[in-house]
């Protein structure tokens, strides 16, 4: 296997973004244009996906063997580098997505149809940890905004959330934790629409890693690590706010937001600082993980101490 | 020579091996510190390493006193010649000198692996962190009471406060609490790790409690609860 070295992703991530995707948005505003015919209709959500503003500042980005032996998959072990050993068995075709609850078309889609027909875009960011540590990695993926345009949201949607699989035969960690599975993480729908978000299908341009989440993975690089579920086989839209794993079995350690706050101490970790995998001392950790001008808006008054 | 007998007279090799294979670990750690082969969270295999070879240890020194004297009632039962007699045991508790210093420098090493690492040695840093987070309190705290006991490790320490030294040493079961305190809280949920450990020192610690309340063990004083 040739893994490209990852001086080649060392550019600033503006300079990543492709033209295509530019392109492509000019088509779906296009596309759009149609849509004061349909004007009486209740529009909940915008209804262009638009490209997001990306960090240039954002460090060396981790080996892919540093990302793929570090992981947390509870279904499998809570032993981090046991992890990529077990996962290997868990079986990933035929996988299908199935989107459903508050949404005009809902849909069963073959993950092989799904990645033909959506743009794969890349996208640098950094990640960061519930646990105190940090990466910075170099994800493939679809922008979910784009996803969610598909399926057309009903007005009453205002919660997406995300069902990750259960498979007996390989999961061995299923039972030995106190968590309860399938995992279950969810988002404001405005979070879901935000261009930063990303279903991520792959790492440094190959197939995404089992132990990453593969075939399909949420990625809100605002939030802590544990908000993007792996291996995901359902996602519904719904208007009341759905369960989440940690957040159930912990309210008072992990809050439903779970954005990145160094202001907002955890018990057992500190989030005033980081721990950047490849690096021995610590670092201060950023508002929003350094996404602070792409999504303070989404919370514009709300107490993020309250509601952390 | 029974093999018992030989290690009663042999001490000294027997402290060779131990003071070795005490010092393994933080030697191990140093070498692939040096050589940068920490692993993919380096830092905390550094404090992992630290923390669990001082519990391992600490562990041990509090099992030695209970262990002799198990040891002595099993061969009893087992109607082995040499052993029936704690005496025959001694060589165990000549080591626990070294294991209890060695835990305790392992337990400085631990904190000041954090304390650089995680915060640049900065007073106020740890001040913030003791504040938001018990467990580290909780650590610091044994980390403090172990310090008088490493200072009277010596043969002079002992002769000097006599009937007070033992009194002072009776600190390693308020430690004892603090150590599984420290561990218990640290693991998230849904995370085992720390409970084999826990229980391993409340069963060390309740062996002195039925000890001291004449529960079980009926022999005269040898040492398993500080009495005088």
């Amino acid at each position: 296997m040739i893994i490209r070295s990852s001086d080649a992703f060392n550019l600033p991530e503006s300079e990543v973004t492709d033209e295509g995707f530019f392109r492509k948005r000019r088509q779906i505003v296009k596309a759009m244009g149609i849509l004061p015919i349909a004007g009486l209709l209740p529009a909940p959500v915008e209804a262009v996906c638009e490209s997001p503003l990306l960090n240039s500042d954002i460090g060396k980005a981790n080996s892919l063997h540093q990302i793929s032996h570090y992981n947390n998959y509870y279904e499998f072990s809570t032993n981090k580098q046991a992890v990529a050993l077990l996962a290997k068995e868990m079986s990933l075709r035929p996988w299908t997505l199935e989107i459903s609850g508050e949404v005009e078309k809902p849909e069963i889609i073959d993950i092989d149809n799904l990645l033909q027909q959506q743009e794969i875009v890349e996208r640098i960011y950094r990640f960061r940890c519930v646990e105190g540590w940090s990466m910075v990695i170099p994800w493939n993926g679809i922008q979910l905004c784009k996803l969610l345009t598909r399926i057309k949201p009903t007005s009453r949607a205002k919660y997406v959330q995300f069902i990750s699989h259960v498979d007996e035969s390989s999961m061995i960690g299923l039972s030995l934790t106190g968590l309860d599975f399938p995992y279950m993480e969810a988002l404001r729908l405005d979070e879901a629409m935000h261009p930063l978000t990303l279903l991520a299908t792959g790492l440094y341009g190959k197939d995404l890693p089992a132990q990453n989440g593969a075939p399909l993975r949420l990625v809100v690089p605002w939030k802590y690590g544990f908000k993007g579920p792996k291996s995901i086989v359902k996602i519904i839209l719904s208007e009341q706010k759905p369960e989440t794993s940690w957040n159930k079995i912990s309210p008072t350690e992990y809050g439903f937001y779970a954005n990145v706050n160094p202001r907002v101490s955890h018990p057992r970790w500190s989030q005033r600082k980081e721990n950047k995998i490849g690096e021995l001392k610590k670092k201060k950790t950023l508002m929003f993980n350094g996404y602070e001008q792409q999504v303070a808006g989404l919370y514009r008054g709300m107490d993020l101490e309250k509601n952390f | 020579m029974n093999p018992l007998k030989f290690l009663n007279k042999n001490t000294a090799i027997l402290k060779v091996f131990v003071f070795a294979a005490s010092a393994y670990p933080a030697l191990q750690l140093l070498y692939s510190y040096k050589t940068a082969q920490l692993g993919i969270n380096g830092l905390e295999t550094l404090i992992h390493t630290s923390g669990f070879t001082a519990l391992i240890l600490f562990i041990i020194t509090l099992a030695i006193t209970p262990l002799r004297r198990l040891l002595s009632y099993a061969m009893i039962l087992i109607r082995n010649q040499y052993g029936k007699r704690l005496g025959d045991w001694n060589w165990m508790v000549k080591l626990r000198r070294m294991l209890g210093v060695f835990s305790f420098l392992y337990v400085l090493l631990h904190f000041n692996i954090f304390f650089y690492f995680e915060m640049d040695f900065d007073l106020s840093e740890l001040q913030i962190e003791v504040q938001e987070r018990p467990y580290i309190l909780v650590g610091l705290s044994a980390l403090i009471l172990l310090f008088p006991l490493f200072l009277t490790s010596t043969d002079f320490s002992m002769r000097l406060l006599k009937k007070y030294w033992r009194r002072l040493h009776r600190l390693m079961y308020p430690v004892a609490v603090l150590i599984a305190a420290h561990y218990l809280w640290l693991t998230k949920p849904g995370v085992y790790d720390a409970y084999p450990y826990v229980l391993i020192i409340f069963l060390l610690l309740i062996f002195r409690l039925l000890d001291y309340l004449k529960i079980i063990f009926k022999r005269e004083d040898d040492g398993l609860i500080a009495k005088r």
